[in-house]
């Protein structure tokens, strides 16, 4: 081993950027915690939470984070199975049956598993270099995350799913997907989320029964006799209309309508299926997202509640431990999915600001980590993680800004919560192994 | 494989180019939300907060010109109950018990507000209105219940019950139009608002500032800390003419006789000033303040008879028909006339009260004895118009405006208002209406205004009853004066010989109870015929004193009978209140004898 020196080995950018997150986080958490019960059993959780992260990171720091490449398709497995004890063993919490219950807390698998699935990617991704150019490759990359995925559904997890999708997409794109099967896959999406979408307007404004075309929608997105008829009208007119193209153009394959009746009518079955998996209460959410004002007391109320805090605490803030739209309990989860609106209302736009940039100074190193990582897997791995982070700041900062339905994501190194926490320090200590290791040669 | 993917960062750098896109669109919105709609998101949260419990300032008092307090506030204690989190229905059901034995309210109706309460875990009160008394009592609960917090409140208070109710008025939670009206000034919806007299009249300055407790709630409503206490301000005093001793002495009075209704006014001859007003029975204010659904069936005579009371004025009219004898020239004082107990008018005998007759009356001793014959003989000498307008110079058929509602104008029973009512005028009516029989009616405020103009030369002061508002620093916010609202002309000689009959009314004839020594007394008894029953009983009367203003009294007792024995007296303890003088000539006169 070579060491070049009058490199550094620490980042401490990102270092700084991580102390100065964890610091408003705790105080955020202590003060908003204030009025409950068990505020002993959450302070003590969250030092110990951080405690074991930073000795996480540590230890990840010192470990070359090349064995993780070697061992990367062990570790995938495993995390698998762990999601797979997890419905076995598991507690349930919210709803969600994702929690392992030890002796001083709780740990959440899905938050190693996603670190896992990353690594796992990233080491194949840097093995095979034009694996997500063809279409057979995308399936093959496909077949092999979708465990994870059904794993996560099983729970149900959607706040970790959606999370999810961020790396993915930075490490697709990174990884050099072929764009038209990227805009393929978006368009899947769009098809799967219609049938909900128009449940959930149907549910809002019952009076857009009357347009056809929404009463229509609104009509098949029911399992019945409705479904396979569709599929199979579609699956004529295509035909019929693919018929007429190839008179007048006969150079049109029929391979593309092909494509477009699959994505179609698996997007469509798709979406009856989400349809009937969500349930009411994100039902709510994503109606008080469009509407806040449609249940002020009910689902709207978080997020009326969240912008409350929010924009009371001005410019200067309210002050630390003095916010009392938190410390009073009008906000919930404000230890934990609403953290940063307590940020905003104690240490007003200037620590909604400090925030900010702290988490752009992490983003902004990541990238920088990437560039400089001496190997592909490391590059892709940082890429991954720069997506979670911004996945992070996205759907949690979106959600209270409104710009996002509510969902149960953290903000990473602030909210309350030891796996997340944890899990946050371990990619932290990847990212300086990546670092610290640019510039060796094995 | 040194910077191995450099070339590659391109795609990376389009990703970041999202990143800084949202982050930028995220800081406009935060810059939004925290700057631009501060403020409204800052009342959002502290209306969120903050619970206030208004508690009510206490109103000022109303106190006589003697000082004598007349409406005051009591302390009240009212207890509200701060749910918590996890009570179980037998604590609510032992707590309901106890409060309902010390407040005497039903069980069920406690049982009820404190479960409505605690489901939604609101802090509310549950009774209110309990007296001092029980106070000690609910110390006690407190200490085994601590959810209950015990409220100190200001509530009306009318020592002296049902004394002067028309003036002061009463007090009382507010109904739907209140609500609309006093809402908009700041009042908390469980003020307790002026609904009559001075109470409502001046409620804007009565009303005390609301003191009240900041509360801050969790999101829930429940008790985190209480914020502040802000002390309430006493509301201004208004002080009455009535003169406590005077009212005192006329409700007494009244009181004292077996009537069931009366009344008697007492003004001030040179202002106007009401110094008595007492209405038998009236009602007990107390009783609409501390008002409660339970009680609502009591009856309450509201009727306020010295401004909305019509009565025939009967011989006290007679003062009148003596001013138009003199007035008009034909009789003199010493014109006589011969009382044989009836007079014949040709078609129909009109009897005198005194069945043996006067014999032979001069105008003096006529009014003394009220002679009946004498005033047939005078209004058949002078003839009805010359009456009727004495009658209207001395405002008999005009309200006085004393600033009372419901005040009623008497009705003059003359040729004139005969002829008004296309109707012909005979000369029995004359006859009637020189003795105040008839169609004339009068309010007994009516009949004070004439004793009034009678014994200060002719002027009519508007009768008034506020004196003056006073701030609780001795600041004079507003001060009545007299008013004057006419004059009558009359010749010297007139008021000499009315005085004069007046005077022998009290010290020889019909009035002789009256005669107090020291004053001056002038007066006039009237006994009114009743077809609905027995006669209503009058004295109307003026008295002057050395170094005192005089007064001019006015007493009605329905169904009294007779105005010597039933109104008499209460005039003379008015009086007699009023100059505190002790002593009366004729203590030991027989009232028997001096009936009419």
């Amino acid at each position: 081993m070579i060491t070049v020196d009058k490199k550094r080995k620490v980042d401490m950018w990102l270092i700084l950027a991580v102390t100065i997150l964890v610091s408003i986080g705790t105080v955020s958490i202590f003060s908003s915690i204030m009025m409950l019960d068990f505020k002993e059993r959450i302070i003590r959780t969250h030092i110990l939470a951080v405690a074991i992260g930073v000795a996480a990171m540590i230890f990840m720091w010192i470990l070359d984070y090349q064995v993780l490449e070697e061992y990367s398709e062990k570790i995938y497995i495993f995390s698998l199975f762990l999601l797979l004890l997890v419905l076995f063993i598991g507690v349930v919490d919210k709803g969600s049956r994702s929690w392992f219950r030890l002796p001083f807390f709780s740990v959440q698998p899905s938050e190693i598993a996603r670190i896992s699935l990353i690594i796992f990617l990233a080491s194949y991704f840097s093995k095979n270099k034009n694996v997500l150019k063809d279409f057979y490759g995308i399936i093959k990359v496909f077949l092999m995350i979708l465990p994870f995925f059904i794993l996560m559904m099983k729970q149900p997890d959607f706040s970790g799913i959606l999370i999810t999708f961020f790396p993915l997409a930075v490490m697709f794109i990174v990884a050099g997907v072929n764009m038209s099967y990227l805009y393929m896959f978006l368009f899947y999406i769009f098809v799967v989320l219609i049938i909900p979408m128009v449940g959930v307007v149907v549910n809002l404004y019952p009076s857009y029964l009357n347009n056809p075309v929404i009463e229509f929608l609104y009509e098949i997105s029911y399992f019945n006799i409705n479904m396979l008829l569709f599929g199979v009208g579609l699956g004529v007119f295509l035909f019929l209309l693919w018929k007429i193209i190839h008179k007048l153009n006969p150079v049109v394959e029929y391979s593309y309508f092909i494509l477009i009746y699959a994505i179609i009518v698996s997007g469509y079955f798709s979406g009856v299926f989400v349809k009937n998996q969500i349930k009411d209460y994100q039902y709510k959410r994503i109606e008080s997202f469009i509407n806040p004002g449609s249940d002020p007391k009910g689902a709207g109320y978080n997020i009326i509640q969240a912008r409350v805090a929010l924009g009371s605490g001005g410019v200067k803030g309210k002050g630390l431990f003095s916010g009392t739209q938190s410390r009073l309990g009008f906000v919930p989860e404000r230890h934990t999915d609403f953290i940063f609106s307590v940020v905003g209302e104690e240490m007003g736009i200037f620590g909604v600001f400090l925030l900010f940039w702290a988490y752009a100074v992490i983003i902004n190193r990541i990238k920088k980590i990437a560039i400089l990582s001496r190997t592909s897997f490391g590059y892709f791995l940082s890429a991954g993680f720069a997506g979670l982070f911004m996945g992070y700041f996205f759907v949690n900062i979106g959600m209270i800004l409104g710009f996002f339905p509510v969902a149960g994501v953290p903000l990473a190194f602030v909210s309350y919560g030891g796996t997340n926490m944890v899990a946050s320090f371990i990619i932290i200590g990847i990212l300086q192994s990546i670092y610290t290791r640019r510039l060796l040669i094995a | 494989m040194l910077g191995y993917d450099n070339k590659d960062s391109e795609k990376l750098d389009k990703v970041y180019k999202v990143f800084y896109i949202v982050l930028f669109f995220f800081i406009i919105k935060i810059i939004n939300i925290q700057i631009v709609n501060h403020s409204y998101y800052l009342e959002l949260s502290e209306k969120n907060r903050i619970r206030t419990v208004a508690k009510l300032g206490p109103r000022g008092n109303i106190i006589s010109s003697d000082g004598e307090v007349l409406a005051k506030n009591k302390i009240s204690y009212s207890v509200m109950y701060f749910p918590r989190e996890k009570i179980d229905g037998e604590y609510i059901k032992n707590l309901s018990k106890q409060i309902s034995k010390i407040s005497s309210t039903e069980y069920n109706a406690v049982l009820k507000s404190i479960e409505k309460i605690q489901k939604g875990l609101k802090p509310a009160k549950i009774v209110d209105g309990l007296s001092v008394k029980t106070a000690m009592y609910l110390y006690e609960v407190k200490n085994v219940f601590p959810e209950i917090e015990i409220m100190e409140e200001n509530i009306r208070y009318y020592p002296m019950n049902n004394m002067l109710s028309h003036i002061i008025g009463y007090t009382a939670k507010m109904d739907e139009n209140d609500w609309k009206y006093y809402s908009a000034k700041g009042y908390s919806f469980d003020a307790l608002v002026g609904k009559t007299g001075v109470e409502k009249k001046y409620e804007e300055y009565l009303k005390g500032k609301n003191g009240g407790l900041f509360m801050e709630v969790d999101n829930r409503g429940r008790l985190v800390r209480i914020m502040g206490f802000e002390k309430w301000e006493k509301g201004n005093d208004v002080k009455l003419t009535i003169d406590y001793s005077v009212q005192k002495a006329a409700e007494d009075a009244l009181n004292k006789l077996p009537y069931k209704r009366g009344a008697a006014v007492c003004l001030d001859s040179n202002t106007g000033k009401v110094l008595a007003y007492a209405v038998k029975p009236g009602y007990d204010l107390n009783y609409f303040s501390s008002y409660r659904e339970d009680k609502k069936s009591e009856n309450i005579d509201e009727f306020n008879i010295p401004i909305s009371g019509l009565y025939p004025p009967a011989s006290t009219f007679k003062i009148i028909t003596t001013i138009a004898a003199v007035e008009s020239g034909k009789i003199k004082e010493d014109t006589k006339f011969y009382c044989p107990g009836f007079y014949d008018a040709g078609n129909r005998v009109f009897k005198c009260w005194e069945k043996k007759g006067h014999k032979e009356q001069n105008l003096i001793d006529a009014l003394a004895n009220s002679c009946d014959v004498y005033y047939y003989n005078v209004g058949y000498v002078i003839g009805p118009y010359e009456i009727e307008n004495v009658a209207r110079k001395f405002r008999l058929n005009e309200k006085t405006g004393i600033d009372l509602p419901y005040e009623k104008s008497g009705k003059i029973f003359g040729p004139k208002s005969r002829m008004d009512s296309k109707g012909y005028w005979f000369v029995g009516d004359t006859l009637n209406m020189a003795i105040g029989q008839g169609e004339t009616l009068v309010t007994p405020i009516g009949m004070a205004m004439v004793m009034m103009a009678l014994s200060n030369g002719g002027i009519f002061y508007k009768p008034y009853y506020v004196d003056s508002i006073i701030k609780s620093d001795g600041k004079v916010l507003l001060k009545n004066e007299k008013e004057f609202m006419g004059r009558i002309e009359l010749k010297e000689e007139t008021y000499d010989i009315v005085k004069k009959a007046m005077r022998k009314v009290v010290t020889d004839g019909t009035g002789r109870i009256c005669d107090i020594k020291g004053v001056d007394v002038y007066g006039k008894t009237g006994t009114a015929q009743n077809p609905h029953g027995k006669d209503h009983a009058w004295f109307v009367a003026f008295a002057e004193k050395e170094g005192k203003n005089p007064i001019a009294v006015s007493v009605l007792v329905e169904h009294g009978e007779h105005g010597s024995s039933a109104a008499a007296p209460v005039a003379r303890d008015i009086i007699k209140a009023y100059y505190k003088t002790n002593s009366d000539k004729n203590e030991s006169v027989n009232e028997k004898m001096i009936i009419e």
